[in-house]
């Protein structure tokens, strides 16, 4: 349980800023009620139930912990069962969360939804997904970022040493917009049920807008995309990262009317954004030496800005317009930050647990070779 | 105003009881400084130049560079037990 102190309720707000609980706005006040709210939400009975642990920092996050942050956020408690699944999914060992949150890269904690528990609660993949104006996109992401910060000790002067930031640390948070047919939604393509709703959380440099008013065709335009993938200041540019394809309504059309599938689109990128030394070299970046990441060009002379299609994660979001997409970086090469991009499922209020033991849990997978 | 009742958002610390520092001891003849490299571009060259600059000072016989395989996972806890029993002064952190 998680510890209380009585304060003067006019007196919450700076009381809050000066113990440095806040990210600098101000907050909803956590009061035991509301956590409570938020946690029955999800259907929790154990306030100490652990969503996960960082190792290296010796820390667990509990799920009272969580809901007293999604109360400060601002979240209303149906979106709770989402912020537990980006949680999950944050504190993933594949996510590296001491080390996405500790980097003077200065990650974001980008927040995607895919599924239907999306437009319950109200979140917005249409008209300025990645600005402000919706409660739910911004204090899920929110959340999740006091979680890191207050749980974690992600904050300045303690172990968070960005160096410069951006403002998607505050929150970065954004629904999908469902594709156009024959494309599934993202939750779908990564193997998920088409029911499910799925959280994926990637740690990223800021967003970068990706402007094309004039061009159909799908190459020309995706090389627009690839353009911004392989900028040499992008930290992973030819360092083998991730990246976040957020395809605006205009450019999603105009791939799927040529026949293009979200798989094509990534493998296309993958391809496109390899990047000469001499590209790199020319926008004033030279390649490490004497590192445990010395980079050496493949066969075609040049490096992978992604080493995989998988590692493009495609997502139709935003509204009508003249022909707008964003580009969203991973922060850190993968095997440099050993961190990645993690997907769960959003469970449901009441949903079966599977029965952990004091040490594990047991679940039945399919015999060796069986496809599942 | 109204005396109202919140939960703390954080982890909850207590402080820690000082630490004396470890004694002291005397180098052999042998020693042996081992540094740990993180791995990232320049660490190596220059953690080389802090080794030789403690060789020079402290008389240190060998001086032996560890590379981590990634700057983004801490060395493994068989390899720090290995490193460390084989060395007599160990530096382990670099800052960017």
């Amino acid at each position: 349980m998680s510890d209380l102190i009585e304060i003067e309720d006019l007196d919450v707000q700076e009381r809050f800023f000066e113990e440095g609980w806040t990210d600098g706005l101000p907050i909803v006040p956590p009061t035991p009620d509301r956590v409570l709210d938020m946690m029955l939400a999800a259907g929790v009975t154990d306030p100490d139930d652990v969503l996960g642990t960082v190792p290296q920092r010796g820390l667990a996050v509990t799920v009272e912990k969580a809901a007293i942050n999604a109360v400060m956020a601002g979240c209303r408690p149906e979106y709770f069962p989402i912020v537990i699944a980006g949680l999950s999914a944050m504190l993933d060992p594949a996510f590296n969360a001491h080390t996405a949150t500790t980097s003077t890269g200065g990650a974001a904690i980008c927040t995607i939804v895919s599924g239907p528990m999306a437009r319950e609660v109200g979140m917005n993949g249409t008209h300025n997904a990645l600005g402000s104006g919706n409660r739910a996109n911004a204090t899920i992401g929110r959340a999740i970022r006091l979680v890191a910060g207050n749980v974690l000790g992600a904050k300045s002067g303690g172990l968070d040493g960005s160096s410069m930031g951006h403002p998607g640390k505050y929150t970065l948070c954004f629904a999908e917009d469902p594709p156009r047919a024959p494309w599934q939604p993202l939750s779908a393509d990564l193997g998920f049920d088409a029911d499910d709703t799925v959280v994926t959380v990637v740690p990223t440099e800021g967003p970068r807008q990706v402007a094309n008013h004039l061009v159909e065709d799908p190459e020309r335009l995706l090389l627009t995309f690839a353009a911004a993938m392989k900028v040499p200041s992008n930290f992973v540019s030819g360092k083998g990262g991730q990246g976040v394809v957020v395809l605006g309504h205009e450019h999603h059309l105009a791939v799927v009317e040529a026949g293009w599938s979200r798989r094509d689109v990534q493998e296309f990128l993958a391809e496109a954004s390899r990047i000469t030394p001499e590209e790199l070299r020319a926008g004033g970046i030279d390649l490490p030496e004497g590192s445990s990441h010395d980079l050496v060009p493949g066969p075609d002379g040049k490096l992978a800005t992604v080493p995989t299609p998988d590692d493009v994660f495609v997502v139709t979001a935003g509204g009508a317009g003249a022909g707008w997409s964003a580009y969203i970086p991973s922060w850190a090469p993968v095997d440099v930050a050993m961190a990645r991009a993690v997907s769960r499922r959003v469970r449901l209020p009441g949903e079966a647990l599977p029965d952990c033991g004091p040490d594990g849990c047991e679940v039945t997978l399919p015999p060796l070779g069986e496809d599942s | 105003m109204t005396v109202i009742r919140v939960h703390r958002p954080d982890m909850a610390t207590s402080s820690a009881d000082a630490l004396e520092l470890a004694p002291r001891v005397p180098l052999p003849d042998d020693a042996r400084l081992l540094i740990v490299d993180n791995g990232k571009p320049n660490a190596k060259a220059l953690l080389g130049h802090i080794g030789e600059r403690l060789r020079d000072l402290l008389g240190i016989a060998h001086v032996e560079v560890h590379t981590k395989p990634s700057a983004g996972a801490p060395l493994d806890a068989d390899v720090t037990r290995m490193l460390a029993a084989r060395s007599h002064l160990v530096i382990s952190g670099l800052g960017d």
